[in-house]
């Protein structure tokens, strides 16, 4: 227990650290100045850091949340005896796909729908797919037949089954490929920045190409705490599904 | 009752099942036993339809089990495996009360029927219902798997090797109770084994299966006395099988009136087996029997037991 | 009735690419978005040999499925690939030679649909035949055998891509280069520093308990946002000390790409070093010290050669994720192919993107290849 408290407590001062940072950057100006004195502007002011960390987090979570729901209705379809046919290659595309770098398929979205935010969440939507698919996979494929037989023996109908006892489950092997995949999207997002999705990726491209390093430094905080406080809350979700196996 | 008419189960080009025809009376206690491969999970399995059968029909009730909707028909019907498959995300409480729930009983009816059955299994409801099948034992989680069975209160218990894992101190406790149980509710139990000491102990009847066939199916005492084939004699276990006979047959079949044994009393349900094992004990030729209620009955006398059977 | 419902799949998802979508794309610059071109325009007068690639394909999904019919669908499939790229390589030259010399001629979504589901069906008929791996690589090396002929015969040369290199021949083939060199420089070092720490690591639990959880939050941090994080302390260090600058130390550039590669690779290196001594019994252990076998002997003949096949898992991870992040450090002036897809991009020049994400592509897909069929010999031996 008391191993939850003090996981808790680091999420929410980070938590706390980044929501200050994003909301009173500008405020820092003079230790930014101090360590960058030959930047005549040593805060990225082009938007707000609120306004950068909401299309970031727009970006992640509209694309996790639609690969979440598909990635598992697959991993679902092709682990049932009607989908089995299909569950072949849609492992070879997961095996494959994971081997192309996530900058390859940003970059291959605009050549296929052009610039902007919308090639950006496809792409994250797509590669997010591929982890979640294989994880739903191995984890409903990890669950005991035994148990699954017992439930058929008890008379459980195969829906019930699913939702009370495979996918609950497969959930911390489920979780894990979702955790995956928000965390490369966090950083993908902030890719996508260099083909015209705002994210706080912005600050840090904005920085390499006109030479600004605070600009970089500021961006790349931001990401590097977001995706902290991501990885950590993770954490506790998934010790919270599992609290079964630790009594 | 259950009725098993010309039934067969082929697949991948094998006969697993060979038209075996059985009947199975309410209130039974009945076993199917064969050495590995012989089709005596395949039938049970094919009972609660886990396993479709190639040919032949299947009743429970005089109704055909395949006429029937599959998820009711498995409600009506407990079902233990060797593996016990309770659900590791699950309290205890949650998993005896899994079919009541499903057939929509209230929260309170579930949690005194889960008391009552842990109860029943020597289980104390008190400390085991909050607690998750790993934090239990071999033999405890058996027993929840029991309960889970009998939950609803089905008609049928089917149960598949059920003790088949578990260590034989764990084993003998289970047995006892089962047969209390089938004693107490005389339900229907249709039983899976390899173990013909299990089956010998359990069965009111017991069905030999040999590679798909039905061999032979009888009580436990014609089996014993006439074998109907070299491989059941065999599976009876040749040079047991007088010790064996002794053990299905209880001692109030061979009871001499009058009470001239000095001693304490054999109970009267103790097979014969038990008394000869008692005689060697204490070097008597001769132990008085008492009943239930502690008056004696009458004696029972060595020369008795090796009388031919 | 539909006995193969994935090749049934495949063959309408092509079948609707090739109806609505663009084959090939035409514009009047490298930059313009172009004007669509349909398959059917583009096979028109080549039916004939287009049907007989395509018509067994389109029929296979519905006898038994026999090895037969997956040869069939695999050999089929594997022309259609080089069909495709044939077509479009002499659509591209007919454009060029009554069109002005800057038009460009690209493939479209219809083009790339129907070479991913061509690729799909070969995979999945190879998978239903169950061949090995080794076996399963050479149709796709025969099909790239055969373009790569096909492109050195110059058949491809007016393909807006084909046109995209011959301009730049030399900086894309430099910029190859660097990237292999940069993911080999990274690798150096993390085997070097890993494999040792793995070793430490799986013999001592404090020391365990104390590296993962570090490498876990460095494998958590974006590689952007990595990079940009060195960059800060690196110039500062460069600053301070010309003699590093001198080295070629500085903030931007290689330096922090290599240091930041390393710290990522780190971690699978260093986890299936420990995963893969894991694996190995303690009753293999005990019996090898019954043996009469030095703690050293018993490192060296039992514990590694059981533990490389998962370490070698971990070496592939490794190498693929760093060839992918090798392209994101081309942001800070690495160089290498991200250079040139992110010049591509901020140019909005899409050929060039393709120019730099394709190779890409394919050196992550090789690299992966290579690794498992390594993994597997290594696997075999042991077994």
């Amino acid at each position: 227990m008391t191993h939850h408290s003090i996981l808790s407590e680091r999420l929410v001062w980070i938590t706390l650290v980044f929501v200050a940072l994003v909301l009173f950057m500008p405020a820092l100006r003079p230790i930014f100045a101090w360590l960058f004195p030959a930047l005549d502007r040593p805060v990225y002011r082009l938007d707000s850091f609120l306004s950068l960390t909401l299309a970031h987090l727009a970006l992640v979570a509209a694309s996790s949340l639609v690969s979440a729901i598909v990635g598992t209705a697959a991993g679902i379809f092709v682990t049932r005896r009607s989908g089995a046919e299909f569950r072949g290659i849609v492992e070879t595309i997961v095996t494959v796909g994971q081997t192309f770098p996530p900058v390859a398929v940003l970059a291959l979205a605009v050549p296929l729908i052009g610039f902007g935010a919308g090639p950006a969440l496809i792409a994250l939507t797509i590669y997010g797919l591929l982890p979640i698919v294989g994880n739903t996979i191995s984890g409903l494929t990890s669950v005991p037949p035994d148990t699954a037989e017992a439930a058929r023996g008890i008379g459980m109908r195969p829906g019930r089954i699913l939702l009370q006892v495979e996918l609950p489950l497969a959930a911390p092997v489920i979780l894990a490929g979702v955790r995956i995949s928000v965390i490369i999207n966090l950083g993908t997002a902030a890719i996508a920045s260099t083909v015209g999705a705002k994210s706080l990726g912005t600050p840090i491209i904005v920085g390499l190409n006109g030479g600004n390093t605070a600009y970089v430094l500021q961006g790349a905080i931001l990401v590097g705490l977001l995706a902290i406080i991501t990885d950590l809350g993770f954490e506790r979700l998934v010790t919270r599904l599992q609290r079964w196996r630790l009594v | 009752m259950i009725e098993l008419d010309h039934v067969s189960k082929r697949y991948d080009g094998l006969i697993a099942v060979d038209n075996v025809s059985l009947t199975i009376d309410d209130g039974e206690l009945f076993v199917l036993i064969g050495p590995s491969g012989s089709g005596k999970s395949t039938i049970l399995r094919m009972i609660n339809r886990l396993m479709p059968h190639s040919s032949g029909t299947i009743r429970i009730g005089g109704s055909d089990i395949t006429q029937l909707d599959i998820a009711s028909l498995r409600r009506r019907m407990g079902y233990v495996i060797q593996s016990i498959g309770l659900f590791p995300h699950w309290t205890i409480e949650r998993n005896v009360g899994a079919v009541p729930e499903m057939l929509g009983w209230d929260r309170a009816r579930i949690a005194a029927r889960v008391t009552e059955l842990l109860t029943l299994l020597r289980l104390d409801p008190a400390t085991v219902r909050r607690k998750y099948p790993h934090q239990l034992s071999g033999g405890q989680q058996q027993r929840v798997g029991v309960a889970r069975a009998l939950a609803a209160d089905p008609e049928v218990l089917l149960m598949d090797e059920p003790f088949g894992a578990l260590d034989p101190v764990a084993r003998d406790a289970l047995q006892i109770e089962i047969a209390q149980i089938q004693r107490a509710s005389r339900k229907t139990i249709v039983f899976v084994t390899h173990d013909m000491e299990e089956a010998l102990r359990l069965g009111s009847r017991i069905a030999i299966l040999e590679r798909g066939r039905l061999v032979q199916c009888a009580s436990p005492l014609e089996l014993l006395r006439a074998p109907a084939n070299d491989f059941v004699r065999g599976f009876v276990g040749q040079d047991e099988r007088g010790i064996r006979l002794l053990s299905v047959v209880p001692v109030t079949e061979r009871l001499r009136p009058g009470d001239d044994a000095s001693g304490e009393p054999i109970a009267a349900t103790a097979s014969l087996r038990q008394a000869l094992s008692r005689m060697i004990e204490r070097g008597a030729d001769r132990l008085s029997v008492a009943d239930d209620s502690g008056a004696r009955v009458g004696t029972i006398h060595l020369a008795d037991l090796v009388r031919q059977a | 009735m539909i006995r193969n419902r994935v090749l049934f799949v495949l063959v309408l998802t092509g079948i609707a690419a090739a109806f609505f979508l663009a084959f090939l794309t035409h514009a009047p610059n490298r930059l313009l978005t172009g004007s669509a071109i349909p398959l059917s325009q583009v096979a028109h007068g080549r039916l004939a040999l287009g049907l007989a690639v395509a018509l067994p394909l389109l029929l296979a999904p519905f006898p038994p499925q026999r090895p037969w019919v997956h040869v069939v669908v695999i050999a089929a499939a594997g022309l259609l690939q080089i069909e495709l790229v044939a077509l479009a390589g002499s659509h591209a030259a007919d454009l060029a030679a009554i069109g002005r010399p800057a038009e460009r001629t690209s493939l479209g979504g219809a083009f790339w649909i129907l070479i991913l589901c061509a690729a799909l069906a070969i995979g999945d008929a190879q998978r239903r035949l169950g061949r090995p791996f080794l076996e399963r690589v050479l149709m796709p090396i025969a099909v790239a055998g055969i373009v790569a002929f096909l492109a050195a015969r110059g058949l491809l040369d007016q393909l807006s891509l084909a046109r995209e290199l011959a301009t730049r021949r030399d900086a894309f083939l430099a910029a190859a280069i660097r990237h292999v060199v940069i993911v080999a420089a990274a690798l150096l070092p993390t085997l070097v520093i890993g494999v040792p720490l793995g070793i430490l690591a799986q013999r001592h639990l404090k020391l365990r308990n104390r590296i993962f959880p570090f490498l876990n939050i460095v494998q958590t941090i974006p590689s952007i946002a990595l990079f940009g994080l060195l960059i800060g302390p690196l110039s500062a260090l460069a600053a301070l000390s010309p003699g590093l600058a001198a080295l070629g130390i500085s903030g931007i550039g290689l330096a922090p790409a290599i240091l930041a590669l390393v710290l990522y690779s780190l971690l699978p290196i260093v986890r299936n070093t420990v995963a893969g001594l894991d694996t190995v019994p303690a009753a293999i252990r005990d019996a090898g010290s019954g043996l009469g076998m030095t703690p050293r002997q018993l490192f060296w003949r039992v514990e590694l050669p059981l533990a490389l096949p998962v370490f070698l898992a971990g070496l592939r991870i490794t190498t693929v994720q760093a060839i992918g992040l090798a392209a994101v450090a081309a942001l800070i002036g690495a160089g290498g192919l991200g250079a040139i897809v992110f010049q591509g991009l901020f140019a909005n020049a899409q050929d060039l993107v393709l120019l730099g994400t394709l190779p890409l592509i394919a050196l992550a897909l090789l690299a992966d290849a290579l690794l498992r069929l390594i993994t597997q010999a290594a696997t075999r031996t042991e077994a």
